[in-house]
Formats: structure tokens, C-alpha cells, sequence
């Protein structure tokens, strides 16, 4: 059977990508079925992308964006983070390559509840072996770049949905990770608040930050240098 | 402690996604399991022995508190502790083994 779902990599050797998704395919277990949540997808991304990864839910958007995050084994295929075969690594190894290199904005921001703003971006430095006063002044740095300098002492629910947005995505980026994964980060936003948000990833993304967004909006999309669109399981690429 | 896991199913699968190790959770759940073995012994022989003071003149006539007894209070607390690590053991290993992406449901 011919694929003619796929222009990747695979086909030019010799240029290195950041990320490249080989034949990735995954499948559910649901009673006797085989669901296949992921078909088969191939594409890359390049050091200092915006891309969009879009679909209506169910189309397996998050799921790419998890196996992409090393927090989900796919059931085919290969990721090679610059050229390294993530699945391949254990999972201690893979934990401590989520510490270094990936940053994760969740759906639903996904704060400690009982931490202040703070403490919050200071989670991830916690396994580091930064000292605090390091620790401290980083994440009073991130919280500054993300407008929220003054609010590091309140508890995540005495902010704004939009604010909590900007508490996550410190915390996402205050290791300085070179790919900061998205899962749609307009999602629980409405539309002045998502623009802003919006606009603050762009203004990361310039500064050389990789960004991948699973989005189903396509307002979110204007901002991003590429789409993958995803449907039933396959993706194409613009 | 197993209670307390599966509460904080969600929060466990935050700390995995940003970078914790296995390790890292165990060590979170046992470090807790330990304040909470050391504050429950010491608690435990201060309570008994308020108890025991509090209760004496009601048992016996003409009779003086004998005071705290720290080896005892000693034994105690270490009593307390091993148990309350032992008894999280098994949460911490389960804890510590929870696929991160199930455990926050989408991602």
C-alpha cells in the first residue's frame, strides 16, 4: 500500500530536524475493540518553529502532543528528539529529558492549589540542583516576562483564568526547555484574554523559543508559522 | 497514605510531566509519611501522658504523677515513624509508578 499522507523528513537524510515523527501510530484497548486513535502520522519540526498542530477533538491532536511531551508510548513508530530515539530511553531518562528540554502548557493549567504562584514556578527547578537564591531569582525573572511580577505571593485560584494561563506558562518555560508543547492554551479564555496569551507566545517564539500547539481554533492559528492539520488519525502538512 | 495517593492521582501526574522521577515521587510521599509518623508519636506521648496524669488521682489515692519517661517517648516516636513509613510503602511504589499521561487525563 502506497502512503501518500507523508512529505517528511524521512526522505532528506541529511537535514537534521529538531523533532521528527516517524510512522507514529497508537492504539487504545477498549474491551474486545482496537481503537486507533492515531493512525499514522510523519512530520518534523525545526528548531524555532510555531506550529500549529489543528483538529477537531477526537482527531488525536492530544494524543500526538502527549507521545510528543515523552508522557505517552506510542504503539508504532519513532520519535527522534535531535536524533535521539526518546521511546527508546527508560522512563527515569525520559523524565529527566521532560525536565530538560520540554515545557508543558496544560489544558487546564493544571497549578499546585495549595502553592503560591511562586512556588508553582519554582516546581520544576525543585530536581535541579539550582540553589534557592538561583531558584528564586529565575522564576522572578519568568513571572516578570509573563506581566505577573507583582502577583507572586497569591494563590493560583485569586487569579484570573487568563493569569493562571501566564502562571503555567512560566512554569512551562522557566527551565528554559528548547520546545515548549501547547495543549490549547486558548481553550478556557475568552477571546481579548486568548489574543493576549497569544501574543505572548508569539513574542516568545521571536526571542527563539520551538513552540507545538494543539489548537481547534483558528484564530489561535494566525500567529503560527505552520499548521499540521489532523483528522480521524492522519495529518497533512501546509 | 493510600487515601491521600489516590487524591492526588492528578497533582502526581503534574509532577511526572514536568520532569520528576519515580524516585522523586517516592520521595515525596515517604518524606511526608515521615512528618506524619513523627508529629502522630510525638502527639500520641504527649496525649498519653497528659492522660495518664489527668487520670491517675481518679485510680489511685494519694499518689503523684511519675513523670515523662523519654526513653520511652523515644521508643515512641521511632515506633511511629518506621510504622508510618512502612505502612507507605506500598501507595509511594503505586504512586510513583502512575503513567503520567493517564494520570492527567489529556496530557
Amino acid at each position: 500500500m502506497k502512503d501518500n499522507t507523508m512529505h517528511n523528513s524521512a526522505i532528506e537524510p541529511n537535514v537534521q530536524h529538531l523533532i521528527e515523527i516517524q510512522n507514529i501510530g497508537k492504539d487504545y484497548q477498549d474491551g474486545e475493540a482496537t481503537v486507533q486513535a492515531i493512525k499514522q502520522m510523519d512530520f518534523y519540526i525545526d528548531d524555532g518553529e510555531f506550529v500549529a498542530i489543528m483538529g477537531q477533538s477526537g482527531s488525536g491532536k492530544s494524543t500526538m502532543l502527549s507521545i510528543l511531551g515523552g508522557l505517552n508510548h506510542p504503539t508504532r513508530g519513532r520519535i527522534l528528539l535531535d536524533a535521539l530515539d526518546i521511546y527508546k530511553l527508560s522512563s527515569e531518562q525520559r523524565a529527566d529529558l521532560r525536565s530538560e528540554y520540554i515545557g508543558v502548557i496544560f489544558q487546564s493549567f493544571q497549578l499546585i492549589p495549595y502553592l503560591t504562584v511562586l512556588e508553582n514556578v519554582k516546581l520544576p527547578m525543585a530536581i535541579t540542583g539550582k540553589k534557592a537564591r538561583e531558584q528564586d531569582r529565575m522564576a522572578r525573572d519568568v513571572l516578570a516576562r509573563v506581566g505577573l511580577a507583582n502577583k507572586a505571593d497569591r494563590l493560583p485560584d485569586q487569579l484570573s483564568g487568563g493569569e493562571q494561563e501566564r502562571v503555567a506558562i512560566a512554569r512551562a518555560i522557566v527551565n528554559k526547555p528548547p520546545i515548549l508543547l501547547a495543549d490549547e492554551p486558548t481553550g478556557n479564555l475568552d477571546s481579548k484574554t486568548a489574543d493576549e496569551i497569544m501574543e505572548l507566545l508569539k513574542e516568545l517564539n521571536s526571542e527563539g523559543q520551538t513552540i507545538i500547539m494543539v489548537t481547534h481554533n483558528p484564530e489561535a492559528c494566525k500567529h503560527t508559522s505552520r499548521i499540521i492539520q489532523v483528522k480521524d488519525g492522519s495529518c497533512s502538512v501546509n | 497514605m493510600m487515601g491521600s495517593v489516590n487524591e492526588r492521582t492528578r497533582e502526581i501526574g503534574i509532577f511526572r510531566a514536568i520532569g520528576f522521577r519515580r524516585g522523586h515521587v517516592m520521595q515525596i510521599i515517604l518524606l511526608e509519611a515521615m512528618v506524619v509518623g513523627l508529629v502522630g508519636g510525638l502527639l500520641g506521648y504527649l496525649g498519653g501522658n497528659g492522660i495518664a496524669w489527668a487520670a491517675l488521682p481518679l485510680v489511685v489515692k494519694s499518689s503523684s504523677f511519675a513523670g515523662f519517661n523519654y526513653s520511652l517517648g523515644g521508643v515512641a516516636l521511632l515506633l511511629s515513624v518506621a510504622l508510618s513509613l512502612i505502612a507507605s510503602l506500598y501507595p509511594a511504589q503505586k504512586a510513583s509508578k502512575l503513567d503520567p499521561s493517564e494520570a492527567l487525563r489529556a496530557l
